[in-house]
């Protein structure tokens, strides 16, 4: 691989160059920018910051001279502690709460309202590998028992703890130039496949960011036993001895929240590179952000040590609540 | 039907009967024995005249007796016919090439130009189009148009072309009238027109006459060779990075011709053995193959039956493929593969008929083909050995596909009853099989732990194929009033039936000129044009992920009203000035939403697109030489294009109007060729022009969290997201370059032609045996940096910040070489 970013980079430096648009960088304006993930059992926070310029690699900064009131059930709470832009409540979050917050920033009011949905039911997840010969997959099952009286949004991700980042990535190291790999999130139930990200496909959904969002319509109240496939496509050129966790999340969400994630899997997928930037979704009134519930719950999967894990004997379907 | 026959017989009314006789025929090359298009056939005496229409005919029908014909064209020698008109009778007349002129083919443009009553056309001489010096040296007629007033290019070095504020998909290409839908090759790179397979080229910027339609902004005409009629005559040609051959001749002599044409790039051969030795593994076995290549061809073949009846045989057929081949090992010692390809291009075929039906009335009767595929293969190979020693392969596939089919049959009748005025009136249908994108995915896949168990999964999704009917009637008439005032006047009806709902649109054409004085004229037109066929482009340059779609139940056809008032003067020292103010109003234009496309989305194409409007208004200039050593011309143009997308639910930047992609307020072009003698000669071309918009996320915010230590950490794009406050919002640099082309001819030997008997059977005619040009080019010639790309860098720092905004510039200073044999 490196021979051949050297021959793309000899190729490129043959006929292209670089060069520093120079323009007015006064030309911007900060926004503000509410975000507000409240999660069930959970202290409640709020992140409220302003934008900040494209240019600039630091961090937002705090909007200065905020006054913020979150209404929980009814009963307004103030923050009672701020960390930079963070702002804390003394509260724990609770399932179908209805939390709306306003904050006067200067002249600007700014308001968003959300109501928390129930955790999800969840079977414990058991995972197991199939080294096929051709392939190498991981499968996950597990049950999801969905409230009949209730709508919910259901957002699953598997996660790899030790890989540095929120998404996961079977088997693959980001530090191995020689590994070229693809992942690609399997489901065994077709009808828990978002329309949006698969909608005809007869057996597996593809999710750009191995997170599975499926909304509630495809569960209607009733049980599914779902197994997740992973997929790995290709190799490194040298056995690496992987040692990594995985861990798999699932929450229930929020309408809002639902929107916003599929809006927030589609403004970076690899085709924006040719498209016009999405504006995200936004249920804030008066500033950029989201103010969308969830509830999530974490189940550690395995830790794979290079070898293979046998399959279980039989689905659990034990729920956890 | 009856609506139809009152209209043409209303555009009969002013037509008056008179005692006159009528003089028709064809004018062609005395040496080739090609049709000339445009050739001016003037009575001296009364001085009436007309010019050769696309099939190199006239008619001109005279009171008088007896008149002095005139038979001119710029680059051959006059013909002057005295004859006596007390009949009809028709006059064939083929003009001998200049000595003087010979290399430089010339059209007598000036005349025609300040009186046609035909608002914003160009007809440009196809020689000079070429000489143009553009990228590779690889001559190429829609680049050299993008330098006309009015016609602007997409990004640096591609054929894309937006006409008045019009998209890419707002030109109609017509090759021997057959549309193309597709007429880009590497990305629009280069044009699918093969410059030596071409006759003429007219483009039409609004105003259209009545004959045309489907598209809302220019339509390109452009005419293909016929071939020599008398002797095999040719060209090869070998470039920077392509090789030609053109080829025509007779296959029976002065009664059926052929010309073909065929152009390869060979770029894939070239870097074939570099990749092979860059990209090998050390037993030998390649690790990476990778290539493109681009091919088209031409075919032509025209059988004369007699002077009244011909046949045209029209083939094109061009292909770009674009493949690579990644093997990768895997810790199983198996062989991976990893597979793109793709593939796309058009193919054309028509047949046309030409019959004079009397001396005042001819016929064009045609039946023609096109077809567009654009398909696309992403696919994982593996190659397993079980532990029998066999060898197992695993495929996972994806294939995408988009295609159009047309059928179209046209009958089209010209008629001149009298010099004032030229009938065209005509119909045709057009069955469309439409299939925007199918996306169809497979896994054949083998357990060898699980032995008896195998996957094989076959997927298609989206798989519609669009059934459309267009049915087109159009009549109009050239109309010379008096000696002041022509007009063309006319009516284009189009139908366009689709899934279960009829669009009807009656379209109204009229431009006309007035004459002021023997040097200026004065113009107006107005057109209304609808559109049926759209492109849905994500990005400034042809991409696969482009796709043609139908108008449909939902996505109603486009429409534009267009306004047109200009001024031309010619000068006594052959200079032509022309300067022309348009304002365009579209509506129900389409665009992709916010961060939509088509190409791997698994919804249709309806539910990613928004309808909205648009309007257009500018100015454009145009100083043009075409004759005499130093031709070339002056183009300059003033515009505004802005867009609106605010109808409930398909609301772009807000709701609120935003400045179109190619809104550029200036564009200048220069194109100049001095010909210092028979042997040598050079060009060149500066350009300049306002920067492309684009739209920049000036603004980072991060992405929500239940998790209070993600907003503290540094600032990632995996954890950022950007606000957009506007589209267009940010104008790229402006854009200047300059080229320049050198061409050494040499003719090896000459000799008297043995030309067949003719009309005039005096004289003969001296003409090369065999030539030779070399052409070297130098494209950007002051390496200037434009912009092909905008991005963020953080190996750059601007003003304080840690990163930069950047431009990428693809194409540097480029010389290349090209050498031409003419036998």
């Amino acid at each position: 691989m490196k021979r051949y970013t050297i021959i793309a980079l000899l190729l490129l430096s043959l006929v292209s160059c670089e060069k520093v648009i120079p323009f007015d960088t006064s030309i911007s304006e900060h926004e503000m920018v509410l975000n507000a993930v409240p999660s069930a059992e959970k202290q409640l926070f709020v992140y409220f910051a302003n934008t900040r310029f494209f240019l600039d690699s630091t961090n937002n900064q705090p909007v200065g001279g905020t006054d913020m009131v979150m209404s929980i059930n009814g009963i307004d709470y103030r923050p009672t502690s701020v960390d930079r832009c963070n702002y804390f409540f003394d509260y724990t979050v609770q399932e179908e709460d209805s939390l709306a917050i306003r904050i006067q920033a200067g002249d600007r009011a700014i308001t968003a309202h959300t109501t928390v949905p129930r955790m999800p039911r969840i079977s414990q997840p058991v995972a197991y590998t199939n080294d096929t010969g051709a392939f190498h997959l991981l499968l996950v099952n597990f049950n999801i028992d969905d409230y009949p009286d209730h709508k919910d949004y259901y957002c699953i991700t598997l996660r790899q703890r030790d890989s540095g980042s929120r998404y996961s990535h079977y088997f693959e190291r980001y530090d191995t130039i020689d590994t070229t790999y693809a992942t690609f999130f399997l489901c065994n139930d077709k009808d828990l496949i978002d329309p949006f990200i698969a909608a005809n496909l007869s057996v597996s959904g593809f999710s750009p960011f191995n997170q599975l969002l499926t909304p509630d319509d495809n569960f209607d109240g009733e049980s599914h036993n779902t197994t997740l496939t992973l997929i790995r496509l290709t190799d490194t050129n040298e056995v690496v001895p992987y040692i990594h966790q995985y861990t798999l999340d699932i929450e229930t969400v929020s309408p809002d929240r639902y929107r916003y994630l599929q809006e927030i899997a589609t403004a970076t997928s690899m085709m924006q590179l040719i498209t016009e930037p999405p504006a995200i979704y936004s249920n804030v009134n008066g500033a950029l952000g989201i103010f969308a519930a969830n509830a999530r719950r974490t189940f550690p999967l395995i830790t794979l040590t290079g070898g293979t894990l046998p399959p279980p004997e039989e689905p659990t379907n034990k729920h956890h609540r | 039907m009856y609506r139809h026959i009152i209209l043409y017989a209303l555009l009969l009314i002013p037509l008056g009967l008179h005692a006159q006789h009528t003089v028709s025929g064809t004018v062609t090359d005395h040496a080739t024995g090609e049709t000339l298009i445009g050739a001016t056939v003037l009575d001296t005496r009364s001085g009436k005249g007309t010019i050769t229409n696309a099939n190199g005919r006239y008619t001109l029908t005279l009171k008088a007796t007896d008149a002095t014909l005139r038979i001119t064209f710029v680059g051959y020698e006059p013909i002057y016919d005295t004859i006596d008109l007390t009949h009809n009778q028709t006059r064939n007349y083929s003009l001998k090439p200049s000595i003087q002129l010979q290399e430089v083919v010339v059209r007598a443009q000036r005349v025609n130009s300040r009186e046609s009553s035909q608002m914003s056309a160009l007809e440009m001489p196809v020689e000079q189009l070429k000489a143009v010096p553009v990228l590779f040296g690889e001559a190429d007629i829609v680049k050299a148009i993008q330098l006309l007033p009015g016609v602007q290019s997409g990004n640096e070095g591609t054929g894309g072309m937006y006409v008045r504020g019009g998209g890419p998909d707002e030109n109609l290409f017509l090759l021997d009238g057959i549309p193309l839908y597709n007429v880009n090759h590497l990305g629009g790179f280069f044009s699918a027109f093969n410059a030596e397979a071409v006759k003429n080229v007219t483009l039409y910027k609004g105003s259209f006459p009545a004959r045309f339609g489907g598209r809302l902004s220019s339509v390109l005409d452009v005419t293909t060779n016929n071939g020599n009629d008398r002797e095999i005559h040719g060209n090869a040609s070998i470039g920077f990075i392509s090789a030609k051959l053109n080829v025509e001749g007779p296959i029976i002599k002065e009664k059926t011709t052929f010309c073909l044409s065929a152009r390869r790039t060979y770029a894939d051969f070239l870097m074939r053995p570099l990749v092979r030795r860059l990209a090998t593994d050390v037993d030998g076995k390649a690790k990476l193959v990778a290539g493109y290549y681009f091919y088209d061809l031409n075919g032509k073949v025209t059988h004369k039956f007699s002077d009244k009846s011909r046949l045209y045989a029209t083939f094109y057929h061009g292909d770009d493929d674009v493949y690579t081949k990644v093997r990768t090992e895997s810790s199983l010692a198996e062989d991976q593969y990893l597979d793109f390809a793709n593939n796309w291009g058009n193919t054309v075929g028509g047949l046309r008929w030409n019959y004079v039906l009397g001396p005042k009335m001819f016929m064009n009767l045609s039946a023609s083909y096109t077809q567009y595929n654009n398909r696309m293969v992403v696919g994982i190979e593996k190659d397993a050995i079980l532990d029998d020693g066999s060898e197992q392969v695993s495929t996972v596939k994806g294939n995408y596909l988009s295609s159009i089919y047309d059928l179209t049959g046209r009958v089209d009748f010209s008629y001149t009853p009298t010099p004032d005025h030229n009938l065209q009136f005509g119909t045709y249908y057009t069955r469309h099989w439409i299939r925007p994108s199918v996306a169809s995915g497979s896994i054949d896949y083998f357990d060898q732990i699980q032995m008896n168990s195998a996957w094989q999964i076959d997927t298609v999704i989206q798989e519609d194929t669009v059934r459309a009917n267009e049915m087109v009637f159009f009549a109009e008439d050239d109309w010379s009033i008096n000696d002041v005032f022509k007009i063309n006047y006319g009516i284009h009806v189009s139908g366009f039936g689709v899934e279960d709902v009829f669009y009807p649109s009656v379209q109204p054409r009229i431009s006309g000129r007035a004459l002021l004085g023997d040097n200026l004229s004065i113009k107006v037109g107005y057109a209304y044009m609808s559109q049926y066929m759209h492109l849905l482009s994500t990005t400034s340059i042809s991409l696969p992920t482009d796709l043609w779609v139908p108008s449909t139940r939902r996505i109603p056809p486009m429409t534009a009203h267009q306004v047109a008032a200009g001024v031309v003067y010619n000068t006594d020292i052959g200079v032509d000035f022309s300067l022309e103010g348009y304002y365009k109003h579209m509506s129900d234009i389409i665009e992709y939403k916010d961060g939509a496309t088509s190409f791997g989305s698994t919804v249709g194409w309806e539910e990613l697109v928004c309808l909205g409007d648009g309007w257009t208004y500018g100015a454009e200039f145009l100083a043009q030489r075409n004759y005499g050593n130093l031709t070339g011309w002056v183009a300059y143009t003033w515009s505004r294009t802005t867009h609106l997308f605010d109808r409930p639910g398909q609301e772009l930047n807000n709701g609120k109007p935003f400045p179109a992609k190619y809104d550029r307020r200036h564009d200048l072009s220069i194109v100049l060729t001095y010909k210092f003698n028979k042997n040598f000669d050079i060009s060149g071309t500066w350009v300049f022009s306002t920067g492309n918009t684009a739209t920049l996320s000036m603004e980072k915010y991060p992405v929500a969290s239940d998790d209070p230590d993600a907003y503290n950490g540094t600032p990632h794009m995996d954890n950022t997201l950007s606000h957009v406050s506007s589209r267009n919002n940010f104008r790229m640099p402006n854009y200047h370059r300059a080229d320049i082309s050198v061409n050494f001819h040499r003719t090896f030997k000459q000799s008297k032609s043995s030309l067949p008997e003719t009309a005039d059977k005096n004289a003969p005619v001296w003409r090369p045996k065999m030539r030779r040009t070399i052409n070297i080019s130098v494209y950007n010639l002051y390496n200037r940096a434009n912009p092909y790309l905008t991005y963020t860098s953080s190996q750059y720092s601007y003003q304080g910040y840690s990163k930069a905004l950047v431009q990428l510039s693809i194409f540097p200073i480029l010389p290349s070489i090209a050498y031409t044999l003419y036998f």
